[in-house]
């Protein structure tokens, strides 16, 4: 062929993916001695970083089209400001986790620990290169990287003490590996339905997919929501996302917690903005996990349907589609992921050392990891969306544009998902991790890497929220012209926070609380973890039992039949006292019908 | 002769609180007791804020529902919506909870304390 393979040289093609110091650095990370790898894994977000910015800088404005086996039009690289959100804030998470999780590089002698770093890394790459692809088939093939590479977050080693038999994270491991290959399998069938409608002029680009009624939508349309939705974590689909956070290693979930749903909630922002049906399902997912939070006993799983929650006002933002709501959705996801990754680092770093995080089982850490404590608080106030800190300044954008567009229901569905946040993220998490009960427990301080991790991010966070200009200027993606520190929002806010801090301690105080015990709740997951398999073995055992008696009336039938013959003429039957008369009957009777046949037809 | 006293016994360690919730509230929430009840103070001075500008200034600007000016509005939504989603956690606590290995077997074993434990 004269024509090269991927429209162009290998090189220009590989060199021009965003992420690719990600992608492939991370494979060589096992085979180099401990500081090395420690090296490696700080210097590649950084490296990866600064090849971003090389892409950026000679990027035109229109993105590269590249045609592959002579027919496949691809856009491996697009840059633009939507995307870019995106890109930075995984760079930066990825960086962060990274050195977080420096301490648990060992000698060579943990085979799991080592691929866990290289997975998480490949993770992040695959996540920023999905954010940058320009087209439904390179966003499939990152979709489905993203799958394996983060399982080894879940089957990594983790310390010795943390309670995680083999065969449960195993288990895990693989019920998340199904539900996200098979998202990405429902993506592939509805990029196929796509690309055989001929009314569409360019079936593979990734742009706006569809903006208006679901109901009436064509099928590739539902398939590809519902792909989106899955690894978005709509309710009822939801359950994976506790699943596997609770039981990823403690360094593996502050990876797990930024990539995946954030992902998940771009492709969403870049294709079905102003669908309305997310706004609905945005504001039920805001609400249902509430509930939840309160009564988990497991604080990393509370922060997981935390997440769930919080991805909640992104679907809004994404289903009302202005400018003012795509902008406090993407801001939203940037300042989320800072504070989401410091919450789960604290409590990581509460695992590593106190070997549990159960509400049961902890108390008054704050007395020997005083600095993980602060940098929880800060969190904590982040996520609650208290002025001065990055989740007020990006989460009132959502709702101005929820109020802007009078949706009174749904504005009210946010104000008390905002109250419930207060309760879970805000108060829970901090007093039951650190400050609660003195059961006696003294630990080791987090160790240097760790703290410096949480202090970035705890930085980041106050930064976000005392510049939110900054932000509204740079990072947006559209033009936006906001002010988030008004009397009025800052008062509001603070009443409605106060008022739910106030709750707390009257409720408290009155016993209203649920008592924590050491137990789990059932989830939608009880589906496919119960009920499923009943269903099967109940099958099995119900067709079983209809096809036995089937099979035994069958025979019996038969049987039945042959014995009333041989009771009857058999050696015992009436018939059979008479056998040689019987038989002298027998042949006169075949003779006489010989002869009947003969006489009828010869005649 | 030395003064030979009988042994005395320590005198019991008074209770330094008398309001019967206090210590034990303390105990199981921290600081974050305190800091809380602290707290409280500021809802005060937040409603006091938010009625004298509504009053006496104009800078609070326009307000896309009226009920957000309403005094009495956000404390109540904020009050009464997290008093509600506790709630309906707490009811749905029965129904909903499972032992912790209602789906693997093996955290049966593998837990050390056994037995639920409840706090507060």
């Amino acid at each position: 062929m004269d024509e090269p393979l991927f429209g162009c040289t290998v090189l220009d093609f590989v060199l021009q993916l965003p992420g690719l110091p990600l992608l492939l650095g991370p494979l060589l990370l096992p085979f180099l001695p401990k500081l090395g790898r420690q090296i490696g894994m700080v210097l590649l977000p950084l490296v990866s970083g600064a090849h971003l910015a090389w892409l950026a800088s000679g990027a035109d404005a229109e993105p590269v089209r590249r045609t592959i086996f002579g027919h496949l039009e691809l856009v491996p690289t697009r840059l633009d400001d939507l995307s870019m959100v995106w890109g930075i804030i995984f760079h930066v998470a990825a960086l962060l986790a990274a050195v977080y999780s420096l301490h648990t590089v060992e000698v060579r002698k943990q085979v799991a620990k080592q691929w866990e770093h290289a997975g998480g890394l490949v993770y992040a790459g695959a996540a920023i290169g999905a954010v940058f692809a320009g087209d439904l088939i390179t966003l499939f093939v990152y979709w489905e990287l993203t799958a394996f590479a983060s399982v080894f977050l879940i089957w990594g080693k983790d310390e010795p003490g943390i309670e995680r038999p083999p065969a449960v994270i195993f288990r895990t491991g693989m019920r998340y590996l199904i539900i996200q290959v098979g998202s990405g399998v429902i993506l592939l069938a509805g990029i196929l339905l796509r690309q055989m409608d001929t009314s569409i002029a360019d079936p593979l680009y990734f742009g706006p997919l569809f903006s208006g009624d679901l109901a009436s939508a064509p099928l590739w349309v539902w398939l590809i929501f519902l792909a989106f939705g899955i690894k978005a974590a709509f309710p009822l689909l939801h359950s994976w996302l506790q699943d596997a956070y609770t039981q990823g290693t403690h360094t593996g979930t502050v990876f797990l917690s930024t990539f995946t749903t954030k992902m998940a909630i771009y492709a969403l922002a870049r294709g079905f903005a102003g669908t309305e049906a997310l706004i609905y399902i945005g504001v039920v997912m805001t609400l249902f996990p509430i509930p939840f939070a309160v009564l988990e006993n497991d604080l990393r799983k509370t922060l997981a349907y935390s997440l769930n929650n919080q991805l909640g006002f992104m679907c809004v933002g994404i289903g009302i589609g202005t400018t003012l709501a795509l902008n406090g959705a993407a801001l939203h996801a940037f300042a989320h992921i800072l504070y989401k990754s410091l919450l789960f680092m604290s409590m990581g770093a509460v695992l590593y050392r106190a070997k549990s995080c159960k509400v049961t089982d902890l108390g008054a850490l704050h007395k020997s990891m005083k600095w993980t404590a602060r940098f929880c608080l800060v969190g904590a106030l982040s996520i609650a969306g208290f002025p001065l800190f990055s989740g007020f300044v990006s989460k009132s954008l959502t709702i101005s544009a929820v109020a802007e567009e009078h949706l009174i229901w749904i504005y009210f569905g946010l104000m008390l998902a905002s109250a419930g946040v207060m309760e879970h993220s805000g108060i829970k998490i901090p007093s039951y991790g650190f400050y609660g009960k003195d059961r006696g427990m003294r630990v080791k301080p987090a160790p240097l890497n760790m703290q410096i991790a949480m202090g970035l991010t705890a930085a980041a966070c106050i930064f976000m929220g005392l510049t939110p200009g900054l932000f509204y200027e740079h990072i947006a993606p559209y033009p936006l012209e906001y002010h988030s520190y008004t009397v009025a929002h800052v008062v509001d806010q603070m009443l409605l926070l106060c008022f739910a801090a106030l709750a707390f301690l009257v409720l408290y105080r009155h016993n209203v609380f649920p008592k924590y015990e050491r137990a789990i709740s059932l989830d939608s997951e009880v589906v496919y973890r119960k009920l499923l398999p009943w269903a099967t073995s109940g099958i099995e055992r119900v067709g079983g039992r209809v096809w036995r008696g089937m099979l035994d009336a069958g025979t019996g039938l038969f049987f039945g039949i042959v014995k009333v013959f041989y009771d009857w003429t058999g050696p015992k039957g009436m018939f059979g006292r008479s056998w040689t008369s019987g038989n002298i009957a027998g042949w006169a009777t075949i003779m006489l019908a010989f002869y009947l046949a003969f006489v009828f037809f010869w005649r | 002769m030395t003064d030979r006293k009988p042994p005395t016994t320590p005198e019991p360690h008074q209770e330094p609180s008398p309001k019967p919730y206090a210590k034990k509230q303390l105990g199981s929430l921290g600081p974050v007791d305190l800091w809380l009840r602290r707290g409280s103070y500021l809802c005060v001075f937040l409603v006091v804020v938010k009625i004298a500008f509504l009053l006496f200034s104009d800078a609070w600007g326009h307000a896309h529902f009226s009920f957000e000016k309403w005094p009495g509005f956000f404390e109540a939504l904020g009050f009464l919506g997290f008093a509600l989603l506790v709630v309906i956690g707490r009811l749905m606590g029965p129904w909903v909870r499972r032992p912790e290995d209602y789906y693997d077997p093996e955290l049966a074993e593998a837990s050390p304390h056994s037995g639920a434990e409840s706090d507060g």
